[in-house]
Order: C-alpha cells, then structure tokens, then sequence
C-alpha cells in the first residue's frame, strides 16, 4: 500500500515536474536568441538586402546589430541612412518610379497608408503565417503593445479601418507626446506643473521672463511640415476633443473650439517662444533644450534618453516629465508616432527581407537595441517592463519613476494616432501647418488662418469624398 | 578545306559592308547623319517638354495611378488659387532683388579690381570664392550662420546693438535672407564677368574724354554704362534666369516658408510634386515658370542684340 502511494506520489511529482518545465521552456523560448527559434536562418544565404533608414536613434541602436543577422544568416546588409525630410522624399521617389532599391524601409502608419494604397509595401501577414519562414512560439507577436501594433494594421477605409486588414510594419520604437520642463527651475521660479493650456501659456511666459534675454519659456518643432502639427500640437487640439477630418472627410480643423486652442498654442509660441520659430526641427529643438535654453518642450517622451545622458545634455537629472495639459474638460491624450520597418513591395529578396525583419524585431534584439543602444520607448511590453530596463529610467524625472509612471499612462490610457486614417494625411498636416505659420507671423487671425487651410484640405480630399460616395 | 574557307566568308562579309556603306553614306546623306547628334539632342529636350505640357491637362498622381486627361482642370485650378499667385509673386521678388544687388556690388567690386593695387590678384581669387560653394552648402552654412538662438550674426550683432531677428524664420525677414545668400553665393559671378567686360572696353574713347577734362561720374555715365551694356546684360540674362529657377538655395533655406513667405513656383510644384504626388498641377506650376523664364530670357536677349549692334556703330 505504502509502496504504491509512494510510487503514485513520485509519478505525480515527475509529470508535476515535467509539465512546469516544459511550460517553463514555453515561456522562455520567445525570451532567447534567433539560434533557439524553428526558423532556417541561413535559408537565403549570399543575398544582400538594402536597408533604407532615417537619421535617428532607432536607427543608431540598429546598426550596431546588423554584424549579428550577418553573421546568423549569411545575408549582406548594405544601407542608405538620410536626414528625416530627404529621406521620406528619396523614399517616395525610390518606389513611385519603381526602381526597388529598398529591401526593407523604415516607415510610419501616416506614410503607410499612402504606400499601402499606391501598392509599394508588402503584407507581412503570409510571411508571419508561413510555418517555414515563421517560428510564431519564438516570435510572439502578442508581446507588441496592442495599440502600437494596430497602427500598422489597416484595411484602407478612408477614414476608419485602422488595427484591421493588412500588416504593413512592425514598430520598432513608440513616440509619444509629454511636458518636458526644467524641474530645478521651476522649483527656483515657484512654477507649477501646467495642468491645462490656459496654466501651460502662464507658466512658459513666466518662465521666460524669469529667464532673461538668452532663455524661452517654450520650444516647439516648427518647419513647413505635417511633423510641426503632429506633435505637442495636435496632442493639444485632440485634448479639447477636436478631429482632423470629420466623418464625412470634411476639414475640421477650423471648429470653435479648434480656434480657441490654436490661439492659446500660437500666443504661447509668439510670447514665449525663441525668434525663427518656424525654422526649428524636432532635432534642433532637442538640442537647444539639452543645451538648457528652454524652460519647456512639449514633444516625444523618448527625448528623455538624450536629456538624461550627461555626456549630451547640460540638464541632465534636471528635468521632469509631465503628461499633456488637459483640454477644458479635463481630457487628456497624446498622439503617437511609431516608427516601424517595412518590406517594400518591389523588393527582389523577399524572403530573405522577412527574415531581416523578424531578426530585427524579434525580443532579444530588441532589448539589445534598448539596454546598450538606447532605443526608447520599446514597443515589445516585456522589454518595457524588464528589470533592466525599469532600472535604466527609473532616475529619469523628478523623482525616481516618474518617467516610466507618466509613459505606462499613455501606453495604456492616453497615447493612440489621432490622425484620421487616409493616404493624404501628410499633405493635410502639411497645409495645416501653413495656418500655423501664417498666424505665429500675424498675417492672419487663427480663424482666418484654419478656414484658409481647411479649404485647401477639402480640395485635396475631394476625391475620397467621391470615392467613399460621401457628400462633397 | 575548312582553314580556306574561313577567308573566304570574311571577303564576303567584307565586300558587303562597303557597299552597303557605299549605299548609305552618300554626298546626300551626309549632312543628314551630321544632324542626327543634334537631333537625338533636341528630341531628349522636346520629349520631355512635350510630355509634361501633356501632364499638365491630366490628374496625373503616381501615388493612386490615375492620368486620366481632364482638360483645363489644373490651370483653372491654379490661375484661381491665391496661393499660385502669391508663388508667382515670390518668385519675381526674389529673382529680380538678387538680381538687381547681384549687378550693383559686382559692378562695385569689378571697379574696385579694375584700379591697378597691389595684391590684385589674390583679391581676385578671394573674391570668387563663394561662388565656389554649392548653393544647398551656401544655404545650409548660411541657416547655422543666422541661426535666432545659436547663430554667430545674432551674437556679434547683439554687441552692437542689434535685436535678435530670427532670419529664416520670420515671415518679414525670410525672403531677405534668402536673397542675401544668393546674393553672397552669386555677387562673384557678376564681379568676375564684368570686370572681363571692363578690361575689354577700348581705351581711346576714355582717354580723349579725360583730355577733353570729363568728370569721372561723366565718363561712368557716357562711356562706360553704354560700352559696358551688352556685357550687363548677359550678366542679367544668366543671374536672373537662375534666380527665377531657384530651387536648391530656397528649399534648403525655408522650404518654402514660412507663412508661404518664399513659396517660390519652383519650391511649390517641387511640394505638390513630391510630396503630394500632385503631378498634373505641379506640372502647371512649372511650365508657367517656364513661360516667365523664355518671355524674360527673350526680352533680355533682344535688348542686348540692340546694346551689340549699337556698339559695334
């Protein structure tokens, strides 16, 4: 008797043992490197793909790494990296005239949705679902925050059907839109943590009178194009619960309150903003911020790796990070960017492209590219929550975590695109941007500015309008 | 048998080509063939010409694969948009403010090098050094230089008393920035040509005029403005035909802005083309620019014809 429970007890114990450790094998086989995954790396071996890149921290995570997918696949990579604006304009001519230099491109959901029509990027879905090319266990594709992955996702609505339909890119790094501020000079200056835009006009004015003649309370990114709306401004616009395009793909940026905001933003810029500001980048704005000649930057979170790096930046351990100012009903959200990497439908290495992409985007390379190269914020919610990871910004802020507290927020509560899903949507910000530009100048009122551009959008929208049987 | 044989089918094929090379190069033909380099070269001109004219009457847009011919959608598009003549506008400011400024301080400096100094020509030299630079180089040094916050000409100009401007980033002060790199970049180019043109003027008209005790100011008036004018005028043609077609300078200065305030034609068919993928109405854009450029062009070659012909009187 004695001898049989022992015997059913052991047995128990070693199928006990053996489920949790194949279970432990389960959950372990995504957290390790590409040697682990089902996949035949070296498949397309003594091919060489062509990687198009954009000037930016992403990509100088990334390069680094690529001796790695060599070495793994035997594949060459070769690659073209350009200052953002060039490179979006080489892109497009590099796929309008068919030419397939491009293996693989970074990308964005606002260009995906041009290229996705025009038929210049490749459903990554049969790549993802060939058992052959695909180790969906290792890959785990789940780990990818919801929202950030759906961006990438669209079934060419004009004006919906985004996370649906094709999976044009996988996201490589998530942008989103925060109150970046000097918290040493707002202890120094008694100032408060704008809570909403009428508070954030008062406390960047302050702010640069406290300053003196070499100090602005607030920088914003500035050129002739759709990045200027995109960022800390239409984070503010989508605050007080305006929308780009109406439902019927009419401009709405022109609404009451869509003025009363641009009008607080504007005057924030024109009181308290440096001279030229139509003549700053994202980039340079980064950099004069860093070079503490800023109370404030109302822009992407991920700055923060260059703000926080004293070998960068002359504030480092100086500054706070804030969610965006509420609109007048207390609503909060911000935009997101993401950037992402694309197979380009004219690429002659497919395959070999797929894997690239996989390697790339895979977890370990990926924590790689966070842990010793920087890349913020990481888009696989297992590396955004790694101790490692938690350990690197958790001195970044105010105090201890405020920075990781404030980007788990818009993660899950506050970030998503706010851009209404439509191949033009780059041509809509970039007239946009114009009645920005026209009212920081005082040529126009802001009204007067937006009804301006909302007429020319409606123009350019015509044609969905017509193709979606909408009224025109 | 077979090693003979071989001569034989060379002789044949020999025999062939020199009378078919008899046949076709004839007295007659001849010039026919010298024409054909000259011919290949203007059809590579025309074609493209021609095709644009003809995309211009399209909705041609690469992004959606539409080319559908729609008449003269596009150009009453265009000749109705308030942008399209505040980007005609632009570009006649621009074009015709460098231009002019261009003339005057080459026209100085030319003077200034034709007097017998020392070190002459290491000034000449010197002085052509930013044309030396290319224009997107000249524009993006330029853009550091008149940076509002971090720029070296706000700096210096603050110990005298000058306000921080923002340069390129203002809409009042945009377009004087660009014309006064085009200025800086291209100022060389009058210097150079015209004082070629001074060193070629005869002497003798200005030696009897300084006999006869003509004032200097006399002399520049009546000899050297009028002898010098066929010269002026190619300076004009070239300056202002680039000026008008400026693109490289303006984009890498402004893109355009802001507040549309350097919206040249170039720079606004360069947007609509590539990064709207608007084809049909930047092709609009750009054979208006077109048309400006040959009435200009033209008018200035008639008028030098005019200054030649009184010269060699």
């Amino acid at each position: 008797m004695c001898r049989k429970k022992l015997f059913l007890m052991s047995t128990f114990l070693l199928v006990g043992l053996l489920f949790c450790g194949l279970n432990a094998s389960a959950v372990e086989k995504h957290m390790q490197g590409p040697e682990v995954a089902d996949v035949n790396w070296t498949a397309r071996k003594g091919e060489t793909l062509t990687i198009g890149l954009n000037k930016h921290p992403f990509t100088e995570s990334l390069r680094p790494l690529i001796p790695e997918f060599e070495a793994l696949t035997g594949i060459r990579v070769a690659y073209i990296i350009l200052p953002e604006q060039e490179y979006f304009e080489k892109l497009l001519i590099d796929l309008s005239s068919g030419a397939g230099v491009f293996d693989v491109y970074m990308t964005s959901p606002m260009f995906e949705w041009r290229y996705q029509y025009a038929g210049w990027i490749e459903d990554l879905w049969p790549y993802f679902n060939n058992a052959e090319l695909t180790d969906k266990e290792w890959y785990n594709r789940e780990d990818f925050i919801t929202t950030v992955m759906n961006a990438n996702n669209w079934d060419g609505t004009i004006g919906g059907g985004m996370g649906k339909g094709r999976w044009n890119a996988i996201p490589v790094m998530v942008e989103y839109y925060v109150q970046a501020y000097r918290e040493d000079l707002r202890k120094k200056w008694g100032l408060t943590v704008p809570k909403d835009y009428h508070e954030w006009y008062d406390v960047v004015v302050k702010a640069s009178e406290a300053g003196g003649p070499d100090f602005f309370g607030i920088v914003e990114r500035g050129i002739r194009s759709w990045s200027t709306v995109h960022s800390g401004y239409f984070t503010g616009f989508n605050s007080w619960g305006q929308k780009d395009i109406t439902e019927d793909l009419h401009a709405a940026i022109n609404t009451k309150p869509a003025i009363e905001f641009t009008e607080i933003w504007v005057k924030g810029l024109q009181d308290a903003g440096p001279p030229g500001w139509p003549t700053y980048t994202w980039y340079d704005a980064k950099q004069s911020f860093a070079a503490g000649r800023f109370y404030m930057y109302n822009d992407c979170d991920f700055f923060a790796a260059s703000y926080e790096d004293p070998e960068k930046s002359e504030v480092a351990g100086k500054v706070g990070y804030a969610l965006p100012p509420a609109g007048p009903d207390g609503r909060i959200v911000s935009n997101m960017w993401t950037w992402a990497l694309a197979m380009s439908s004219l690429s002659k290495h497919k395959e070999a492209a797929w894997l690239f992409l996989q390697w790339a985007t895979a977890r370990k390379t990926m924590v790689d590219s966070t842990l010793k190269h920087d890349n913020f914020n990481p888009t696989r919610r297992s590396i955004w929550n790694d101790p490692k990871v938690i350990e690197k910004i958790q001195p970044w802020g105010s105090r201890p975590g405020e920075y990781k507290e404030v980007v788990d927020l818009l993660y899950d509560k506050y970030g998503d695109i706010r851009w209404t899903p439509n191949p033009d949507v780059t041509t809509v910000g970039d007239l946009w941007c114009d009645a920005l530009h026209e009212a920081y100048a005082r040529q126009k009122s802001a009204e007067k500015a937006l009804n301006d551009s909302a007429k020319r959008i409606n123009r350019v929208m015509r044609k969905w309008r017509m193709a979606m049987g909408k009224k025109d | 048998m077979i090693a003979g044989q071989i001569p034989m089918r060379g002789k044949v094929a020999d025999n062939w080509l020199r009378r078919l090379k008899k046949r076709i190069i004839t007295p007659r033909t001849i010039p026919y063939f010298l024409y054909l380099p000259c011919f290949i070269v203007t059809v590579g001109i025309l074609y493209p010409f021609f095709r644009s004219i003809y995309l211009s009457f399209t909705d041609y847009n690469f992004t959606y694969g539409t080319g559908f011919f729609i008449g003269l959608e596009n150009y009453v598009l265009q000749f109705t948009s308030l942008d399209f003549w505040h980007s005609i506008r632009v570009t006649l400011t621009y074009a015709i403010s460098a231009t002019t400024i261009e003339l005057l301080f080459g026209f100085a400096i030319a003077l200034l090098l034709l007097k017998r100094i020392r070190g002459r020509t290491i000034y000449r030299a010197v002085i052509l050094l930013p044309f030396m630079i290319p224009p997107v180089i000249e524009a993006i040094m330029m853009r550091l230089m008149l940076a509002p916050v971090i720029g070296v000409v706000n700096y210096v100009g603050s110990f005298v008393g000058m306000p921080r401007l923002g340069w390129f980033g203002e809409a009042n002060t945009a377009m004087l920035s660009v014309v006064l790199i085009d200025v800086h970049n291209f100022t060389p180019f009058a210097a150079i040509i015209l004082l070629a043109g001074l060193e070629s003027l005869p002497s003798r008209p200005f030696e009897a005029a300084r006999v006869d005790g003509a004032s200097n100011w006399f002399i520049f008036r009546k000899l050297t403005i009028p002898l010098l004018k066929p010269v002026i005028y190619v300076v004009i043609l070239f300056r202002l035909i680039e000026s008008l077609v400026m693109f490289d300078m303006i984009y890498a200065g402004t893109k355009g802005g802001p507040a549309k305030a350097t919206m040249s034609l170039h720079v606004n068919a360069y947007y609509h083309a590539m990064r709207w993928t608007m084809m049909g109405e930047a092709f609009v854009q750009l054979i208006v620019l077109w048309a400006i450029v040959f009435i200009c062009s033209f008018i200035i070659v008639r008028a030098w014809r005019k200054a030649l012909g009184k010269r060699m009187v």
